[in-house]
């Protein structure tokens, strides 16, 4: 009997010792016979993670928290994650600690930087401990917008007390100036548009020209560059120097006939001064000329003349055998 | 001075003077419970008794509670959390509760009734029918053989007891969870695993320890005490589940204060 209980006591005790280590790590997520590394994590601050909260790896488990202290100095939180040994981080991982959902309990989660680039991570010296940065819960985003109720009903507050009538009034009519305003910019920008259109149509035509000109300039310069080169320069120079030459001798030519013709422009001058006499004589009906310039009594008499003549021949050509009798024998 | 006011007075007096009187007797009693550590060639054979008889027969009771307990705490979290907070929830509920509070609680009462009243019971009756007094003819120490070994039974059995409960109300509830309220495995066992700490157990073992020394102390110490006839056993049982019942909320309350 003394021995039957003995037996039983053992085993009641040792099941019961078995069901607490087994559950407890089971509880705790522990994976048997599973291989796991410990990786560290930097942060300024953890949030309300705790020890045995989920690692995941996009979205996955890969592991648990398995510790989590203070940094000697006591300014960063390291956080120690047992994750399975097969699992491939990410290049330039990256840890954040988030709410899981909306009841309070955390995770940590591994991104490559390059997904969330702006967070101010907690950077390490020692290239083994990931760079982490814990975002803020729901109790610090509520706070924030506490405070953004109570700036929002102190604004509120003032507007109501500065919001009189009046003040309505002037607010009306400062939309309407503003209206009028707005009308008259659309149009000055309208007009400056317009304006802008034709200075850039012609901006374009003159980079066209400076460009054609540019390209005219260039084959100038192409040319010279060639004539320098195959040394057609000195040879241009001569002619320039014989045409220079010339131009010279051409000059004196031209002073010397400058001279004859300023003397021949005195002769004509003289003899404009006779003509111009001799016509003023004719126009005052002195001498023949005069007489007969301005005599009308000629020119009737001319007249009947021609018209006897033009008489004569229209006769003569119907009626030739009365003037001409031609006769040989 | 009149009869009027002096009544209430002495009552008083005596209330206090009997309950400096019990404190005193307790104190005297734990006194000679240390010094019958010393004497383990009486109390060390007499363990694995009492460990049977307290822990291991008491397991069925435990768990029947634990597992009703598992299910009840299962589908009134559900009801409690119906459309507001995830149902995984009901797994960290479950767990939490049973591990934390009422694994060791509801066991530390079931116990205090079934072990507490037993050993005031067979003390008391030892006593009244003088066969405490025999042991002491006989040369042994009665602490020594009735007491320290229901005391150290009581320590050692109640956290392995605990830890069934703990276990059986926690398989109860996920049976309930996925058979009742639609809820898979795999919900259960996230939300279980949410908060779970490990001081959870080391907090729900200290507990229980401290709920086993109180009962069987308590049942020693009040059958121990009992002097008259078996009207006197009857009273000294009753005391000693109640006290022991009040000493478990009383301890439960330290814990909490204490450790969380």
């Amino acid at each position: 009997m003394k021995r039957t209980n003995e037996i039983v006591v053992g085993a009641v005790i040792v099941l019961g010792i078995a069901l607490l280590i087994f559950g407890t790590l089971w509880l705790q997520g522990v994976g048997f016979g599973r291989e796991e590394v410990v990786t560290q994590a930097r942060f300024r601050e953890v949030g309300q993670l705790l020890h045995g909260n989920a690692v995941k790896l996009r979205g996955v488990p890969i592991g648990r928290v398995e510790d989590i202290y203070l940094e000697s100095g006591g300014e960063w939180v390291i956080v120690a994650m047992k994750i399975e040994s097969d699992v491939v981080l990410p290049v330039d991982p990256v840890v954040l600690l988030a709410p899981e959902s909306m009841f309070g309990d955390w995770q940590a989660e591994i991104f490559p930087r390059s997904r969330y680039p702006l967070y101010d991570y907690s950077e390490s010296t020692d290239p083994q401990v990931i760079p982490g940065y814990a975002l803020p819960d729901i109790s610090r985003l509520t706070a924030v917008a506490d405070q953004i109720a109570g700036n929002l009903a102190v604004l509120t507050e003032r507007v109501e007390i500065a919001f009189t009538e009046e003040t309505a009034l002037n607010v009306r009519r400062a939309i309407e100036n503003i209206q009028e305003v707005s009308e008259q910019l659309t149009g000055l920008v309208d007009k400056q548009q317009r304006t802008m259109d034709q200075v850039a149509a012609n901006l374009e035509t003159t980079t066209r020209t400076l460009g054609e000109a540019a390209e005219t300039v260039r084959r100038a310069f192409a040319q010279v560059e060639a004539a320098i080169s195959h040394g057609e320069l000195a040879a241009i120079i001569d002619d320039v120097q014989r045409t220079t030459a010339q131009l010279d001798s051409l000059s004196n030519v031209m002073t010397a006939a400058s001279q004859d013709f300023r003397s021949t422009v005195q002769r004509a001058d003289s003899t404009f001064r006779i003509v111009h006499s001799i016509a003023t004589a004719v126009r005052s009906g002195e001498g023949t000329a005069g007489r007969l310039l301005q005599d009308t009594t000629l020119y009737s008499e001319l007249r009947q003349t021609n018209a006897l003549v033009r008489a004569l021949v229209e006769d003569f050509q119907k009626n030739p055998r009365k003037y001409i009798n031609l006769s040989i024998f | 001075m009149s009869q009027a006011w002096s009544a209430p007075l002495a009552a008083v007096g005596r209330t206090a003077l009997s309950t400096l009187a019990g404190f005193g007797r307790f104190g005297e009693f734990g006194a000679s419970v240390a010094r019958s550590f010393r004497d383990t060639s009486t109390w060390l054979r007499l363990v694995a008794l009492q460990m049977a008889r307290l822990g291991v027969e008491s397991l069925p009771i435990a768990l029947f509670i634990a597992a009703f307990t598992g299910i009840v705490l299962a589908l009134q979290a559900s009801y409690t959390f119906t459309g507001a907070v995830p149902l995984y929830f009901v797994g960290t509920l479950v767990g939490k509760t049973m591990i934390l509070e009422l694994g060791p609680v509801l066991t530390g009462l079931a116990l205090a009734g079934r072990v507490g009243a037993n050993i005031a019971a067979e003390l008391g009756t030892m006593k009244v029918t003088e066969q405490v007094d025999a042991l002491e003819t006989l040369a042994y120490d009665p602490v020594a053989y009735l007491v320290v070994p229901r005391l150290i039974a009581g320590v050692v059995m109640f956290p392995v007891v605990v830890a069934f409960a703990d276990a059986v109300g926690i398989v109860s509830g996920w049976i309930t969870a996925i058979n009742m309220l639609d809820m898979s495995t795999a919900e259960f066992v996230r939300g279980l695993r949410l908060f779970f700490l490990p001081f959870d157990v080391h907090y729900s073992l200290i507990k229980a320890a401290s709920f086993g020394l109180a009962v069987t102390a308590m049942g020693c110490y009040f059958g121990f005490t009992t002097a008259g006839g078996a009207e006197a056993v009857g009273r000294s049982t009753t005391r000693a589940v109640v006290v022991s019942s009040m000493l478990i909320l009383v301890l439960d309350a330290f814990w909490a204060a204490t450790l969380l």
